[in-house]
């Protein structure tokens, strides 16, 4: 409640922003990047919520009714829930140290989608109970983890440009046992993931550009060869009906054309000189996720790199790498 | 594994475990206020925890705004009917807990419930008002834990039962308990910042400040406790134990009251004066005897620890002189308090042991006024005539009062608990010359009519005569049928003098005490027929009786009774001093110490749970083979060993075979995150263990 106030009110203030920045270098100190992290003393952080405020405010006029009306117990009662305060902060604080987060890799993703980072959580000495787990402002995932126990949890971030996705520091939070002290901390596990760009369909492409008169898609003329015939069906291209079957049967017959894998496409930069940068970026991904589905041999022409054909995973993977940082600083 | 909880839906949704808790911990912190809660708000309590489960299992939906309003203007309304106000602790815990159960019907977001689970705190300890008992301390700690538990219930993100919710919170709140006792003896003890006078609207059963001669036959009826006198040294005995509560020294005819309270109060000047004289001439003699443990004292040395009364006259023998604050002393020598008793009270007292008394006193001191010479002017003509013939007759006053005695002593008056009702104008003619059948205060009464008629200064006392040992905090009981109402006179040369004219008519009864003078044939009334007194005859069931009041002695002086004065009792036993700064320096650093070794403790048991069930119970299954001479190698991995097991003992191959694997799936297989699966498996893994047996049979 009091930081949705604090940040509509004083969120774009300097001093705020200012103080934030400090944070954030301090922070990079204290808890550095890793690919694992253990949760200790050094890395957690734990201060009383809301209601375990109103919890010692009720503790602290308790104490001074019980002195009003020289009442022993209700001192004692007062003194009682100070004390369960205290003894909570350590239970909150053991619930959540021990616990060790790593980060187990991620699948590249289209810009705008959103991302899963695979995280492994495991508590070496103790059970850790009700964590949560998130990016800021993300969905938060929630779990128990019992001792010597490890699992995996996939933690979604919304990605918005291609690039390497950095989602920084993530934070873990427990209120357990009680509610009354929130312990959490920023950690930074050297994330990323590499988004590519969204594949835009453009399918009737550089026909004119490459003077191919015959008026057939690149797709037919170089990546298929002629098969045979079957019976046409609706839907069929005309351009590929066999017309002088045609003639002699008075049936439509369509030619088949087979992918051939061993003959090899170029996903060329070049092709699409009609469209900017990120427009025609998102064109060449449609087509290497095409062409890498349908298992075919392609390559790759980038102004800045050419990626000899190949087929494959490793090759979806290369190319999409280029895509994805084509023209960014590293 | 992933929970999700809508927090914006129209009524928070609260699971299965969270509403069992919350409900009954609603109804567990109301019951220690059922005793003084009108009866109709109980049942508004319970009508909202109904309302609220069927809410819960999505049967019902909360009230709207509109009517929540209409609730509240009903409460309040009927609070306003039934205690004519809203404030004082009777109305306010009242509207305390129809708040808290209001607050029931409109959790809509989680900081509702939340802010029930505040209340219920509140409630639990504004319990601690009315009853201190240590039961009822019990049955809060009880109430503290189930409220823990709902907090944890709410906490728990993915889900956990109602019972583990019991135990995780219990623990927690027994490991809290170290630092509150340290936190409750060495947090230094400040006076009140302003006081609150406390609730006296209920009735008490006890003695009251007007007599008339039927009151304290009724009070014998009451075998409650009146208050414990625990003697230092020197003990009275029986037939001294005179415990003087009320100085009635107004008569109008029909009942003796006290006279300030008649609007015959002396002025304050006077008492003033007198209580100057009184303490300089006593304080001497307090003085070197307030020592304890000094030989020569001539001082009963007593503490007093008494059951609330509701009344501010506190007890004492006579000749008393009080140091305790908040107790002090009137001109006719009773003790009264500051304010009225409504919680078990102790205090300190000494008085002058009676042989003392002339030496110590000096007329001074112990002059009369007008006040004990007081008489309407009408009625009893021939008591009146009776007595100034008696006088005619006799050269001395003690002449008069033997001759009276006597009287009493040789016509046929009759000691009884069930006298006929004295109505008329002339009471005292009545009991005198016709139905001479009375209870102690009819003599009393009388007797004191006889020696005003004839300018003899006189006065009743009420108070409580007797007492029953206990043994085993070698203390007295006084209980409420020891209530006694006898007189004092004054004489020239003697001052004022005790004469108990029932000790005339009964000797038993101040000899033997209450008990001696009627026997079994004490009745008591029909709502303590439970009461272990009225089997007093099983010694066993008194031995018990007798260690109950104890503890709950020991409870009222060292946790009710706890003060600053005790706080530093206890310091310069610990530590030599018991100023401030070893109290500060005390309080630091033993809390600090408690709060670390909680903590270590804390650690090491959460540490303790890392070799997991599965693990302990494989250990011991490994532990029995071991002993029958199969031990598993280092390194050696399950199954190898199993089936080792199964060569040398193929009787137990089977069962080995099966704990074995049972082991290996809880251990490694990935299925048993799910907790409830777990738990099934480990439960079975557990039986197998327990009947495996390696024994050749």
């Amino acid at each position: 409640m009091f930081f949705s106030w604090f940040n509509r009110h004083f969120a774009q203030q300097d001093w705020v922003i200012w103080l934030r920045e400090r944070f954030i270098s301090w922070l990079a100190k204290r808890i550095p990047a890793a690919d694992v992290v253990k949760l200790n003393h050094r890395r957690i952080f734990i201060l009383p919520t809301g209601y375990g405020a109103m919890f010692m405010l009720l503790a602290s006029l308790l104490f001074f009714a019980g002195i009003s009306y020289q009442n022993n117990l209700l001192l004692a009662f007062s003194f009682f829930m100070v004390s369960i305060f205290l003894t909570c902060i350590l239970h909150t604080f053991y619930n959540l140290s021990g616990l060790s987060l790593l980060s187990v890799g991620s699948e590249p993703v289209p810009a705008g989608a959103v991302a899963v980072f695979n995280i492994q959580v495991s508590s070496v000495g103790s059970a850790c109970e009700s964590i949560e787990l998130g990016f800021l402002n993300h969905p938060v995932s929630s779990f128990d983890v019992l001792a010597g126990e490890n699992f995996k949890t996939g933690l979604k971030y919304v990605t918005t440009v291609r690039g390497r996705c950095k989602p920084g520091r993530l934070y873990v939070q427990s209120r357990y046992p009680f509610g009354m002290l929130r312990t959490w901390s920023w950690i930074d596990l050297n994330m990323s993931t590499l988004v590519y760009p969204s594949p835009v369909v453009r399918k009737a492409f550089a026909t004119d550009v490459l003077g191919d008169r015959t008026g057939r898609q690149m797709v037919s003329v170089e990546g298929e060869e002629f098969e045979g015939l079957k019976p046409y069906q609706a839907g069929d291209s005309l351009k590929r009906v066999n017309w002088k079957l045609f003639a002699k049967t008075d049936e439509l017959y369509t030619k088949e054309y087979s992918l051939n894998v061993g003959s090899s496409v170029w996903i060329d930069w070049w092709s699409w000189p009609q469209f900017e940068q990120e427009q025609r970026l998102s064109v060449l991904t449609y087509w290497v996720l095409f062409y890498a589905a349908s298992n075919r041999t392609f390559g790759l022409k980038l102004p800045s790199i050419t990626i000899e054909p190949a087929a494959g995973n490793a090759q979806k993977q290369r190319c999409l790498k280029q895509l994805a940082v084509y023209d960014l600083p590293l | 594994m992933i929970a999700s909880r809508s927090k914006q839906s129209s009524c928070f949704h609260l699971k299965k475990s969270e509403l069992i808790l919350l409900l009954v911990t609603h109804l567990a912190v109301v019951l220690p206020h059922a005793g003084h809660l009108p009866l109709w708000s109980l049942f508004l309590v319970i009508g909202c925890v109904y309302w609220r489960f069927q809410v819960g299992i999505g049967s019902w939906k909360l009230p709207t705004k509109t009517l929540r309003f209409a609730f509240v203007l009903v409460g309040v309304s009927a609070v306003l009917i039934e205690h004519k106000t809203i404030f004082g602790a009777y109305a306010g815990v009242t509207l305390l807990v129809l708040a808290f159960s209001y607050k029931l019907l409109e959790t809509y977001r989680e900081r509702d419930v939340y802010i029930v689970v505040l209340l219920a705190y509140l409630v639990t300890a504004t319990a601690l008002l009315f009853t201190q008992s240590f039961l009822q301390v019990i049955y809060l700690l009880f109430c503290v834990v189930l409220s823990g538990a709902t907090l944890v219930s709410l906490n728990h993100v993915t889900g956990i039962t109602a019972l583990t919710s019991v135990k995780k919170s219990a623990s927690l709140t027994l490991q809290s308990l170290p630092l509150m006792i340290v936190l409750f003896m060495l947090v230094p003890r400040v006076g009140p910042i302003w006081t609150f006078q406390s609730d006296t609207s209920h009735a008490r059963i006890g003695l009251s400040d007007s007599m008339s001669p039927g009151d304290v036959a009724h009070l014998t009826k009451s075998d409650a406790l009146a208050f414990r006198a625990k003697f230092d040294g020197a003990t009275p005995p029986a037939n001294q134990r005179y415990w003087r509560a009320l100085v009635l020294d107004h008569y109008d005819g029909k009942r003796w009251r006290q006279a300030e309270f008649a609007g015959m109060a002396g002025d304050d000047f006077y008492n003033e004066k007198w209580l100057k004289a009184y303490s300089s001439l006593y304080m001497q003699k307090f003085s070197q005897d307030m020592k304890p443990g000094s030989e020569e004292s001539g001082l009963y040395r007593y503490n007093i620890i008494m059951e609330p009364s509701d009344q501010t006259w506190l007890f004492s023998l006579d000749r008393p002189l009080s140091k305790t604050p908040g107790v002090g002393i009137r001109e006719t020598r009773n003790l009264y308090a500051d304010q009225p008793v409504t919680e078990p009270f102790s205090y300190k007292a000494a008085s002058i042991q009676p042989e003392l008394w002339r030496q110590a006193e000096s007329f001074s001191v112990d002059a009369f006024s007008s006040r004990d010479l007081q008489l309407p002017k009408n009625g009893n003509p021939r008591a009146r005539d009776w007595a100034k013939t008696l006088r005619a007759e006799s050269e001395t006053k003690v002449e008069i009062v033997e001759k009276v005695l006597s009287y009493l002593r040789q016509q046929s008056f009759y000691y009884t608990l069930d006298p006929p009702l004295l109505t008329g104008d002339n009471r005292v003619d009545e009991f005198i010359f016709q139905s001479r059948k009375g209870f102690c205060a009819h003599y009393a009464g009388a007797f004191a009519f006889l020696m005003r008629s004839v300018g003899i200064p006189a006065r009743v006392i009420a108070g409580y005569q007797g007492g029953e040992e206990n043994d085993i905090g070698s203390y007295l009981l006084i209980y409420q049928f020891h209530a006694h109402a006898w007189v004092e006179i004054w004489l020239p040369e003697r001052g004022w003098v005790r004469i108990d004219p029932t000790a005339a008519v009964s000797p038993e009864r101040v000899e033997l005490g209450i008990e001696g003078a009627f026997g079994r044939n004490m009745r008591f009334s029909g709502d303590h027929f439970l009461s272990s007194w009225r089997y007093r005859q099983f010694a066993w069931l008194s031995t018990l009786r007798h260690g109950a009041d104890y503890l709950r002695v020991l409870w009222i002086q060292n946790v009710l009774g706890y003060n600053s004065e005790l706080q530093s009792q206890l310091l310069s036993k610990l530590f030599g001093s018991g100023d401030f700064k070893t109290l500060i320096v005390a309080l630091s650093g033993i809390s600090m110490l408690t709060f670390i070794v909680v903590a270590a403790f804390i650690f090491l048991r959460i540490r303790g749970c890392a070799l997991k069930d599965e693990q302990l119970i494989y250990y011991r299954f490994c532990k029995k083979l071991e002993r029958s001479g199969i031990k598993r190698g280092k390194g050696e991995g399950e199954a190898d060993f199993a089936c080792r097991v199964a060569r040398e003992l193929p009787h137990l191959a089977s069962a080995a075979q099966t704990i074995t694997s049972l082991y290996a799936t809880l251990r490694y297989s990935p299925k048993f995150v799910e907790y409830s699966a777990r738990r099934r498996a480990l439960k079975q893994l557990h039986k197998m263990e327990r009947q495996f047996s390696v024994s050749d049979k």
